[in-house]
């Protein structure tokens, strides 16, 4: 059992502001986000909650959350309060403790439900507090739906998921080295900044869906794991999906810079130098998740030009500008990159 | 710099951090982080390390 901290850093639960939010937006939450419609229909239910919860967001939107989806919640104790909130619109939001009974486990949550006041939706905020065994005395009716009872049909589809309820792909590579080829034809002009924004957008999902994981696997934050332990789960990640082997060298921090470095990276090898623009997004968002604060990451030096490895520079965006000009080749070794950076910097340029 | 433990440098993920980084904290490593290192203000312009120092934000998507 893991007591866990609270994964909203929102210290005021406001249902109008997640009304606000866009989809994507939501996905970025590290906390489960599910809006519902008065007649308990899931409108919108985020990444992190379906990540947690183990189901496909496609296979629960539209569904009832209390009769369909989370079963376990059918009880006074937590429809009571959705009731008064359908049956009064100035009813304020409330908070209350509750144990969410999967088949794989029982999940001490604490939720926020409230009304937002600029449209016809209930707004359900879901941290996660402890992790507990299967519970004991359940009908199956009484435990939240599982995924394969959503779907059937799946297997004999051929639809193949993780133990966390996604989709697995097992794709040749030819389909990767196809998209990247037709993105390289189709606009050659702005297919690495093309990359770069797909790398962003897959690191938005990476990143929650990395605090999810930490936080079910070992009871904390990205943020309170040890930088060890926190590069390892990273690297990991990689390794897993056979993308390469990250190495993240410290050693330049006197000079306001980290060296990323993918050996073997399936970017470079596959879709050529521009497609290095991935990693670069993606590492991006991960350090700007783990440092709190903007950092921007450039390859200096590319493996498909003939270095041992792919090397990126993590730097401040107002560094970035002087990085990409000391390094367009992308032939230039991290360490002398950082140096020329600095003096470009330096010299007012940037 | 305090000292390197080469358990962090051969075949971790992490490398070039002290023992003492690399059992800090993310939070507390990154609070302590310094993005500006380096950043000699007696020898730039105002305009520049201005510039250099604050970050400007992203465009907020839609």
């Amino acid at each position: 059992m893991n007591m866990i901290p609270s994964t909203n850093p929102e210290k005021t639960f406001s249902p109008d502001a997640l009304n606000a939010l866009t989809d994507e937006e939501l996905d970025s939450l590290p906390f489960g986000v599910v809006g519902l419609e008065l007649n308990g229909r899931i409108a919108r239910y985020n990444v992190a909650e379906a990540r947690f919860a183990r189901l496909d967001r496609g296979r629960v939107i539209g569904k009832s959350f209390f009769e369909e989806i989370a079963r376990c919640t059918a009880v006074p104790a937590f429809k009571g309060n959705f009731d008064r909130l359908r049956d009064d619109p100035k009813a304020p939001p409330c908070q209350f403790s509750f144990v969410f009974a999967f088949r794989f486990g029982a999940q001490g949550v604490d939720i926020e439900l409230g009304r937002a006041t600029r449209g016809p939706l209930i707004y359900m905020t879901v941290n996660r507090r402890k992790f507990l065994p299967r519970q004991t005395g359940l009908s199956p009716t009484q435990e939240a739906v599982p995924l394969v009872d959503l779907e059937p049909e799946a297997e004999a589809s051929g639809v193949s998921r993780d133990l966390a309820g996604r989709r697995k792909l097992e794709a040749e590579s030819s389909m990767l080295v196809a998209l990247l080829s037709t993105l390289r034809d189709t606009n050659p002009a702005t297919v690495h900044r093309t990359l770069v924004e797909w790398g962003v957008a897959w690191g938005r999902v990476v990143v929650v869906d990395m605090e999810v994981d930490v936080i079910e696997r070992l009871g904390s934050t990205m943020g309170e794991l040890t930088m060890a332990t926190a590069m390892d789960v990273v690297a990991d990640r990689l390794l897993r999906q056979r993308l390469g082997r990250l190495a993240v060298d410290f050693g330049h921090a006197g000079r306001g810079a980290i060296v990323l470095s993918i050996q073997r990276s399936v970017f470079a090898e596959l879709g050529g130098h521009a497609a290095c623009g991935v990693p670069e997004g993606l590492f991006s968002v991960v350090l700007t998740h783990l440092a709190k604060r903007l950092v921007a990451v450039r390859e200096v030096r590319c493996a498909r030009l003939g270095a041992p490895s792919c090397d990126f520079v993590a730097v401040v965006p107002a560094r970035v500008r002087a990085l990409e000009r000391v390094a367009q080749g992308l032939t230039t070794a991290p360490d002398a990159a950082i140096d020329a950076m600095i003096a470009e910097v330096h010299r007012g340029e940037s | 710099m305090a000292s390197r433990d080469p358990a962090h440098d051969v075949n971790s993920t992490a490398r070039g951090l002290s023992i003492d980084a690399a059992n800090r904290t993310v939070n507390e490593y990154f609070a302590g982080f310094d993005w500006t290192a380096t950043l000699d203000p007696t020898r730039m312009t105002a305009e520049a390390f201005l510039s250099a120092v604050i970050a400007p934000r992203p465009a907020r998507r839609s």
